[in-house]
């Protein structure tokens, strides 16, 4: 982490601003101060706190880069004096959620958050949630950021988080993975998790008998409903008989449950798509040249590509200095593109889906809790290749409405325009009547002209298509 | 008699119903553990001749969960 050059006393003085989606815990929550993130952990925490930094099972969480590192501030920058610590955590890149992560994405997290338990457990702690918004995704990987979601484990207590961990990940996995993938939208739906009975209802029939599904979702949703009109205290049971052994058991089942559920991209309407583009070899490398050369001539540190697919243009962005986030509708490409950057062990790409036409709204509390994809694209330049003619035909967006769009998001776009005779829009229209009359290089040009200035276009040899680079009239 | 106290819901049936849980997946984990021993001992006999697809295919399931677990 770099060290700070502003005096404390000053940054002290500065507002704070409070995380809006951090208000459950009471044992601390996170805001910002004069741009930095800091954690304040309540006085109330304390044992808990001293005892994930003192039995080291914080050294080895952050050295497996399973749990967020942070360093200790000054108490004088807590939000709400008296706190018993003032942490720093390392900053996230890009904050994302899990309706915007693709199967193994959430499934990453998921054996994450299940290994963090299990190492808790080993260290005489445990997780007091297992929430899918505690993990965010850094250097490619997934990373827990709640540095607090760790205590004392009290010995035959069963795990508080389980429940919260079949909501926001098992469910959610055993629907994407059996049902459709799609059912991974649900989550936008669900902040607090996919409801058991729903899911139980939802899943295949033979699920009841599996190994795994059968006790986690199906008997798990049946003693829910049995119970749902508890009042408090009905444990006493069940508190003698979760040994440390069963509550090992619980979680490698989990994980075994988790691990054996797979879902392969293919059948969507993108999963062929790299294998099936209009590019011969000779248009694509004089598209990848006009690209990196608009990049370089950029000089930037950031891009978000829209429509990326599997991320071939992030890659080349990438490769260019870049942290790339690659956006793409299609959750067989992200699935691919994520498969592809974890085994390749890249750092700065960021698969996530998100549809251009309705990117996640803001969710939650007041609608700020979770924010909007749009709200949270900071970048230098957007990359649109091979997308304008899906939004302008295949969505009937207007071209300025396109143009004004991207405007709002980055000074500098790379975009991509493809003319009617290719093949690709000829597929769109050949069931469509043409209500594009606009839709020309001549109509794109004058729609980009009010918000940018044309940087370079580059006619893409071996093809009707041109890589235009724009930057935003100021 | 002891009460549960937790930040989230934990669910009563949840906590309920987790003991029983536990147990009934207790046999198919101890299940899938022999059988990783055994395939372990097998594929480590035929280590040299680089072992069988079924085996191969059966430890990688059993170790990828780790592998893909450590995050590094």
């Amino acid at each position: 982490m770099t060290p700070t050059l502003v005096p404390e006393t000053a940054r002290a003085a500065a507002p704070v601003e409070r995380i809006a989606g951090s208000y459950r815990d009471p044992a601390g929550f996170v805001y910002r101060r004069d741009g930095t993130v800091f954690r304040q952990i309540d006085e109330t925490f304390a044992p808990e706190w001293d005892h994930f930094l003192d039995s080291g099972l914080y050294g080895r969480l952050a050295e497996s880069s399973i749990v967020i590192r942070h360093e200790d501030a000054d108490l004088s920058l807590a939000a709400e004096p008296p706190a018993y610590r003032v942490i720093q955590p390392e900053p996230i890149d890009v904050i994302s959620f899990p309706y915007e992560w693709s199967f193994s994405q959430l499934q990453d997290a998921a054996l994450l958050t299940l290994r963090a338990q299990a190492l808790a457990l080993e260290a005489g702690m445990t997780l007091r949630d297992a929430s899918a918004y505690n993990v965010q995704f850094q250097r490619g990987r997934p990373l827990l950021i709640d540095s607090l979601s760790f205590e004392r484990a009290q010995p035959g207590r069963p795990w508080v988080a389980y429940r919260q961990f079949c909501e926001h990940f098992l469910a959610p996995l055993a629907l994407m993975a059996r049902v459709d993938i799609r059912l991974g939208g649900l989550l936008r739906d669900h902040l607090e998790g996919i409801p058991l009975d729903l899911a139980a209802r939802l899943l295949p029939g033979r699920t009841r008998f599996s190994f795994g599904l059968g006790p986690h979702i199906h008997l798990h949703a049946r003693a829910q409903r049995q119970h749902a009109d508890d009042n408090a205290g009905p444990q006493e049971d069940t508190t003698a008989s979760m040994s440390p052994k069963r509550l090992a058991t619980l979680i490698e089942s989990l994980r075994d449950t988790v691990s054996g559920l797979s879902w392969e991209p293919a059948g969507t309407a993108w999963a062929d798509y790299a294998d099936n583009t209009s590019y011969d070899d000779e248009a694509t490398a004089a598209k990848v040249a006009a690209v990196r050369g608009a990049l370089t001539a950029i000089g930037g540190t950031r891009a978000w590509d829209l429509g990326a697919n599997t991320g071939r243009y992030s890659r080349v962005a990438a490769d260019a200095g870049y942290r790339v986030v690659a956006l793409d509708i299609d959750p067989a490409a992200v699935e691919r593109g994520y498969r592809a950057i974890r085994a390749d062990g890249r750092e700065d790409i960021l698969p996530l889906l998100a549809d251009i036409t309705d990117p996640s709204p803001p969710l939650g509390w007041g609608s700020a809790e979770r924010a909007g994809l749009l709200e949270r694209i900071e970048t230098d330049v957007i990359l649109a290749l091979a997308l304008v003619h899906h939004l302008a035909i295949g969505s009937n967006v207007p071209l300025p409405m396109i143009a004004s769009l991207f405007a709002r998001l980055a000074r500098d776009a790379i975009v991509e325009f493809v003319p009617k005779e290719d093949a690709m829009v000829q597929r769109l229209l050949a069931f469509r009547e043409d209500v594009f009359a606009d839709y020309t290089i001549e109509g794109f040009r004058d729609a980009f002209a009010p918000y940018f200035e044309l940087v370079t276009e580059t006619p893409i040899v071996g093809s009707a298509r041109t890589v235009f680079h724009f930057r935003r009239r100021t | 008699m002891e009460l549960i106290f937790a930040y989230i819901d934990p669910g009563s049936g949840s906590l309920i119903i987790q003991a029983v849980i536990a147990g009934l997946v207790a046999i198919p984990v101890l299940f899938r553990h022999q059988l990783a021993r055994i395939v372990r001992t097998l594929r480590g006999r035929e280590e040299p001749t680089s072992g069988s697809a079924h085996s191969a295919a059966a430890v990688d399931t059993a170790n990828g969960q780790d592998d893909a677990n450590t995050g590094a």
